[in-house]
């Protein structure tokens, strides 16, 4: 559990994070979403007692993160991937962290072979990959096996098979009842793992919802229909209200109309329709209309 | 069931002394450090021989072997305070210094762990290097018919030379907390060490009699080191003991002071 409250951050004299409040709460994965610079990583380092606010409070299990005793058992967080030492091993790293956090320095072996980094783990991590990179801030995150983790941007430079293994990976420690904190500007990741989503934008939260609440409302509400006769249901329903734009294989994509009026309307003309389906908009669409409405104001 | 149990200020202290054993330049420089401090001292035995039948008699008769042979730490002192700058700037310049105060969010472990690791091996290099510049001038100056130094002022001029050493590395690791940079750490340093001897002449006679002993330098050049004869004079063992602990409090605090309120 992470309670925020009236965050607030300032960097000379820009707000990075301008009154934020919030809860993550156990046993889903919980999606930060904005664009870059939008105070994602701040309120992170925020959390972390990293930087210092300027008002509110950040409790990570009811305690501020500088006062828990244990903090690598209680927390796993993932930074920024490339502030490591170019000149020491993955291995090496890794068994400083241990050392520093009372780990069993075996758990290096577990979430070097975890992340897929054994065979590279003598290496010096200067000629890592920026996937690799990534592999090893996860391994340092999961290392104390923390029932929190705040992980900033966790599949940035993986490949398609790793950003499924990180996908799989979040869904597992939800389910697992850990509270997982997941930032990223890329929507459709999120699309995938998250059930729940903060939207922050210039430093403030303008949206603290259900994944599945966020596009229905702010998705456009748009709707799929599938008809033999697609140039005169476009005209019946553009002189409904509709937006119509035309689609290929006899599609159509239909905005302004909930699915039962294009039905109705489809009937009254005897036209026939294949498929009549309501998109819930991706979550793309609805981040850009929050972003971009509710934050120029 | 998660183990919340502090781990306590062991666990830190043996996380910085992985960070530090497990980097090769710190290896290196430890290394370099010894050797290149006793060539120091081979280079100048090389020179004293080479000329000694030139060198007027109350000069032979004024050499002393001890203090010739110690030539070398101006080389090992400067390599291990670089040594003490970097391992805490490389922190910074690496931006790992998030991942060490997520990991251990006490500032004051971190800093007491990195003064204890750079101190140590500050030492025990120091005297090593020491003792083999002594042994090198014992060696080089055997035939110049020169009495030996006592064994015990040798025991004492080489702990001495590495408690030094070992009290400027913490001034090196808090200085360098406070001012992040390696550069600016070692320029303010080089200042401390030398800027005295260097802006001495110019200051009023009543400074060089009076004020100059309470430097940090000087107070500790008294507590570690045999006074040389035509040394200014300096402190008393007690009173260089309290103006050395002053000067190191000062530097911890400022640097626990800086950890503390500012932003990693």
């Amino acid at each position: 559990m992470i309670t925020v409250r009236g965050l607030t951050k300032r960097y000379g004299g820009t707000v990075a994070v301008d009154g934020v409040s919030f809860d993550v709460r156990p046993g889903v994965v919980t999606g930060f979403l904005g664009p870059n610079g939008s105070g994602k990583s701040t309120t992170m380092r925020l959390i972390l007692g990293l930087d210092r606010p300027g008002a509110g409070t950040a409790t990570v299990h009811g305690v501020p993160y500088r006062e828990l005793t244990a903090p690598l058992r209680q927390v796993g967080a993932l930074l920024d991937a490339k502030a490591v030492h170019g000149n020491r091993s993955a291995r090496r790293h890794l068994t400083w962290l241990a050392r520093a956090g009372g780990i069993p320095v075996r758990r290096v072996e577990e979430v070097l072979d975890q992340v897929g980094l054994t065979a590279a783990a003598d290496r010096k991590v200067r000629g890592y990959s920026l996937g690799m990179f990534q592999r090893l801030g996860l391994a340092a995150a999961l290392l104390g096996d923390p029932p929190t983790l705040l992980l900033d941007e966790p599949v940035n430079g993986l490949d398609p098979d790793g950003v499924r293994q990180v996908r799989r990976l979040l869904l597992r420690l939800a389910a697992e009842g850990r509270t997982v904190l997941v930032s990223s500007h890329q929507m459709a990741e999120m699309q995938e793992t998250a059930e729940h989503v903060l939207v922050i934008g210039r430093g403030r939260i303008v949206a603290d919802t259900t994944l599945a609440e966020l596009t229905r409302e702010h998705g456009g509400g748009r709707v799929l229909v599938r008809t033999p006769e697609p140039e005169r249901l476009a005209a019946v329903l553009a002189g409904a209200g509709g937006e119509v734009l035309p689609g290929t294989d006899c599609r159509l994509d239909v905005g302004g109309l909930p699915a039962a009026a294009i039905g109705d309307a489809a009937a009254a003309a005897g036209i026939t329709l294949h498929e009549l389906t309501p998109s819930r908009g991706s979550l793309e669409d609805a981040f850009l209309d929050l972003v971009g409405v509710g934050v120029a104001a | 069931m998660t183990d919340l149990r502090d781990p306590g200020f062991a666990a830190t202290l043996r996380s910085e002394w992985t960070k530090f054993a497990s980097l090769r330049s710190v290896r290196v420089t430890l290394g370099l450090g010894i050797v290149l401090g006793i060539a120091a001292t081979g280079l100048l035995g090389w020179a004293v021989l080479a000329t000694w039948d030139e060198w007027p008699a109350e000069e032979r008769a004024a050499f002393a072997v001890l203090d010739t042979a110690v030539v070398g730490t101006l080389v090992t002192g400067v390599l291990f305070l670089v040594l003490g700058v970097t391992t805490v700037s490389s922190e910074y310049s690496s931006r790992m210094a998030g991942l060490t105060f997520t990991a251990t969010p006490r500032r004051e472990r971190v800093l007491a762990a990195k003064v204890l690791v750079v101190a140590a091996a500050t030492l025990v290099a120091t005297v090593v290097a020491v003792a083999g510049m002594i042994a090198l001038a014992l060696l080089v100056f055997s035939g110049l018919d020169r009495p030996g130094p006592e064994a015990g002022r040798v025991v004492r001029v080489v702990l001495g030379i590495g408690v030094n050493a070992a009290l400027s590395s913490v001034l090196a690791v808090s200085l360098t907390f406070v001012l992040r940079s390696a550069a600016g750490s070692v320029a303010a340093l080089l200042g401390l060490s030398f800027g005295p001897a260097v802006a001495g002449p110019f200051l009023p006679g009543w400074w060089a009699e009076h004020g100059q002993r309470y430097l940090l330098g000087p107070a500790m050049d008294s507590l570690t080191l045999p006074s040389f004869p035509d040394s200014p004079p300096g402190l008393g063992t007690g009173a260089a003991a309290l103006v050395v602990a002053a000067w190191l409090a000062v530097f911890l605090a400022a640097a626990l002071a800086t950890l503390r309120r500012r932003d990693v």
